[in-house]
């Protein structure tokens, strides 16, 4: 019989708070289910239960027993796994090596191979998988990856299971044997939680219910006591904000996607921006926001029609599709959207190279002056222009990639997650931004999994579910309850 | 691919399949291959040690010049000399590149230089000459064990002695195993609390030590060193070696194997080119023409097993 005991759990990720003091308890014999939107908190929480994050303050105990692990290794050690939504584990070893990873029998003199095949076989056997284990593990299904990803903690004595969005790669069928391997585990006395958003599972699955909202514990339902409908409230269910997007003024189509597929990701997705309009697309993480917003930029190949200005822009390269008036700002900003070690000036005018050069020699006075008044215009907080970005808060970050983009000077402008980790005074600034830009008459598609977010600022909210279009909605439609339950495939009834 | 090389060579020229020329590419091998022993376990955990040439140089002339003053020592003693100063000069890679975490092209751009300094400034302008080395070690290129007309070079046997113990460890022991694990994936490896730093300290001594045993057997096949020249461009060839021989750059994987299919492959063309009479002016442009057709054949080669699986 184990049980994990969190108090407390706090965690934050550059000053940043994702967790707040949060408790949860998984006792044995029981599935419990961790779900709550997007940035919630539910990977956090589990990844702090399982050293792969430091919580900045808590208590965790295991069998009623303090324990503080400082990395994975001390949270194997004590049996607790942790099941990633990726499979992790090594490509070119074999199914046993992988499944003893970390802590191979050995013997004088090596590795003691037969201990090594049969531990592997005996652990995978427990949850019924009939794996050769001296394959390669890159010849395996995803589903098979995850089975020996499941057996490694089987082989290290884990107790105390999360899984992370584990289902979330996997086909229904499969998913079914993995929602029975973890009950089967509970039944073994194992303590068991799973983070999902499908909440088809959580109503067939799980025993109890812990609910995060905004890195805050907002309820725990027991099976049984709720209706999809309930738990969708308790989700979103923050005071809905007073913000509403501004005039709805649509000018000329400035974007018009038709049966847009990018292989593996999107399927048949097709809507249209005006100019002075903004457009959400929403939905879950993994539904295809990204790749629709990627193809439109010309980062992907896809099939299916693309015009900007009612010219089809399927040969011109994502360089040539800047110049003719589409500006994207990424979702990650560290790695996508700026070029960190560089100053405010270099990145602010990346996009605008072009108009800030006299015959092939940069115009720097030139340049300085518009990362000045841009910098004033968006509310940037900086000591110099010539500061290094990675010195700057995320929301400051996040306007010099907006400066970029708005330098260039766009028709259309493309938001991937404009506000994920900014703070909530640079987020209004953002917000403010977006409206100003659509009363001048910019288009813009953004890509947001912020429900409140979504509400305050499109006009149009295009919903996505596994790489399709689910539902779109005029602001004057759309609920939140509405979004959501498309978004995950929930009983279209209780839009309603 | 060297089988291709073979037929080609002797179609234009009979003579190409001799003893001599074997016998030729027997001695090329040895030097050639025990530096891309020590670089594969490297190449394998994402690295590279670029200063495994001038390694070779430093090593080569430092072990000639102690025979020098000591000619009554025995030739295991140099050997052993060669092997741990190599392991010496490999171990401060390991601490740049595993503790202090400075990437591995450029630790290893700076040792390169740096050891061919020392090589210079151990030489003083001077050279090893022949009669400066020991017989008992240049005997060792020149005779052998006679399989029929060839001749296998003591050397060459020697060479396979961490070919053995590379091929051992990596295919069948923990740490061997946990290298392919490093390279393959390090984040997961950290979440499964292996210890990479551990295993990257140990390939760049294993790399070191390799080239200093090169450095011996370098030695002993020509009796003659200059700091200037000795061991030039071996860090490229046993790259190129290493990765022709399938071990791709990104790591993972890769068998000891391959890299002597590898070694053999430059060796051949590289004989190939003199025996063929091709102009000296030529010969260079001829051998990287074939090193980039083995590495293009590779990546097509890789590029389809990719697609099948993902078709599949």
């Amino acid at each position: 019989m184990s049980s994990l005991t969190a108090r407390g759990l706090t965690v934050a990720y550059g000053g940043v708070e994702v967790l707040g003091s949060v408790d949860l308890d998984l006792r044995p014999g029981e599935l419990r289910a961790i779900v709550g939107e997007n940035g919630a908190g539910k990977s956090s929480l589990a990844k702090a239960c399982s050293g792969v994050v430091r919580p900045v303050a808590g208590v965790i105990e295991i069998d009623g027993q303090a324990r503080f692990f400082a990395n994975p290794r001390e949270a194997l050690d004590a049996g607790v796994c942790l099941v990633h939504q990726e499979p992790l584990g090594f490509d070119d070893l074999s199914v046993g090596e992988n499944v003893c990873a970390g802590a191979w029998p050995r013997k004088s003199g090596g590795i003691d191979w037969k201990q090594v095949h049969n531990q592997a076989a005996a652990c995978l056997q427990r949850i019924q998988f009939d794996i050769d284990t001296r394959r390669r593990l890159a010849s395996l299904s995803a589903a098979e990856r995850q089975a020996v990803e499941l057996a490694h903690g089987l082989a290290r004595g884990a107790r105390v299971w999360f899984f992370d969005e584990t289902s979330a790669a996997l086909t229904p069928t499969e998913s079914a044997r993995l929602f029975a391997v973890m009950r089967q585990l509970a039944a073994e006395g194992c303590a068991v939680g799973f983070v999902t958003h499908h909440l088809q599972e959580v109503v067939e699955h799980a025993d109890v219910i812990t609910v995060l909202r905004d890195g805050k514990l907002v309820g725990v339902l027991d099976k049984g006591s709720f209706t999809q409908a309930d738990l969708v409230k308790l989700m979103v269910g923050r005071s809905v904000e007073l913000d509403s997007p501004s005039a709805h003024k649509p000018g000329e189509t400035v974007l018009r996607v038709r049966l847009l597929c990018v292989p593996g990701a999107v399927q048949d997705v097709s809507f249209e921006v005006k100019a002075g309009e903004v457009v959400a697309l929403a939905g879950l993480v993994g539904a295809g926001r990204t790749d629709v917003a990627q193809a439109v930029c010309g980062l992907s190949r896809y099939r299916g029609e693309v015009e900007v200005c009612g010219q089809d822009v399927r040969r011109r390269s994502a360089a040539a599709r800047w110049r003719e008036g589409l500006a994207l700002v990424p979702e990650d900003r560290q790695h996508q959207g700026l070029l960190l070690p560089l100053s405010i000036c270099t990145n602010a005018t990346l996009a605008s190279l072009g108009t800030f050069s006299k015959v092939g020699w940069l115009d720097n006075i030139g340049i300085r002056s518009a990362t000045v008044e841009k910098g004033k215009e968006l509310g940037l907080v900086y000591q110099s222009p010539d500061q290094e970005v990675r010195l700057l808060s995320g929301g400051n970050q996040q306007k010099v990639a907006l400066a970029k983009a708005l330098l260039a000077k766009p028709k259309l402008l493309v938001l991937d997650e404009p506000t994920r980790g900014v703070d909530i005074g640079a987020k209004y600034d953002v917000h403010t931004l977006v409206r100003q830009l659509a009363d001048q008459g910019v288009a813009i598609l953004m890509v947001s999994s912020d429900l409140p977010e979504v509400m305050a600022l499109a006009h149009r909210i295009v919903v996505m579910r596994k790489g399709t279009v689910a539902a779109e909605f005029a602001h004057q439609d759309a609920t939140p309850e509405k979004i959501i339950a498309a978004a995950s495939g929930g009983d279209s009834a209780l839009a309603s | 691919m060297t089988v291709l090389v073979v037929v080609a060579a002797t179609a234009r020229d009979p003579r190409f399949l001799s003893p001599q020329t074997l016998d030729s590419v027997l001695l090329w091998l040895p030097v050639l291959l025990v530096v891309a022993l020590g670089q594969m376990p490297v190449i394998v955990t994402k690295g590279i040690d670029i200063s495994v040439g001038s390694t070779v140089g430093l090593v080569a002339f430092s072990v000639g010049l102690i025979g020098k003053v000591n000619p009554s020592l025995p030739v295991p003693v140099l050997f052993a000399s060669g092997l741990a100063l190599g392991a010496l000069l490999g171990s401060l890679n390991a601490v740049l590149v595993a503790i202090a975490k400075v990437p591995p092209v450029v630790t290893t751009i700076g040792t390169l230089t740096a050891f061919r300094g020392m090589a210079f400034l151990v030489a003083q302008g001077k050279q090893i000459d022949t009669n400066n080395v020991a017989t008992a070690l240049t005997d060792l290129g020149r005779n052998g064990v006679h399989l029929g007309p060839i001749t296998v070079n003591w050397l060459l046997w020697l060479a396979f002695i961490p070919g053995a113990l590379l091929a051992w460890v990596l295919a069948r022991s923990a740490i061997g195993r946990t290298v392919y694990a490093v390279g393959g994936n390090p984040v997961a490896a950290a979440l499964r609390g292996m210890d990479v730093k551990r295993i990257l300290f140990s390939v760049y001594i294993w790399s070191g030590a390799c080239a200093g045993l090169a450095g011996v057997l370098y030695l002993g096949r020509y009796g003659f060193v200059s700091a200037a020249s000795a061991g030039v461009n071996l860090e490229l060839n046993a790259i190129a070696a290493v990765v022709v021989g399938g071990v791709p750059v990104s790591g993972g994987s890769g068998s000891v194997l391959g890299v002597l299919a590898g070694c053999v492959l430059l060796a051949v063309v590289n004989v190939g080119l003199s025996v063929l009479g091709i102009a000296a002016d030529w010969q260079l442009l001829a051998y990287g023409a074939v090193v980039m057709a083995a590495l293009l054949v590779d990546a097509v080669g890789r590029r389809a097993k990719e697609s099948s699986v993902v078709a599949a």
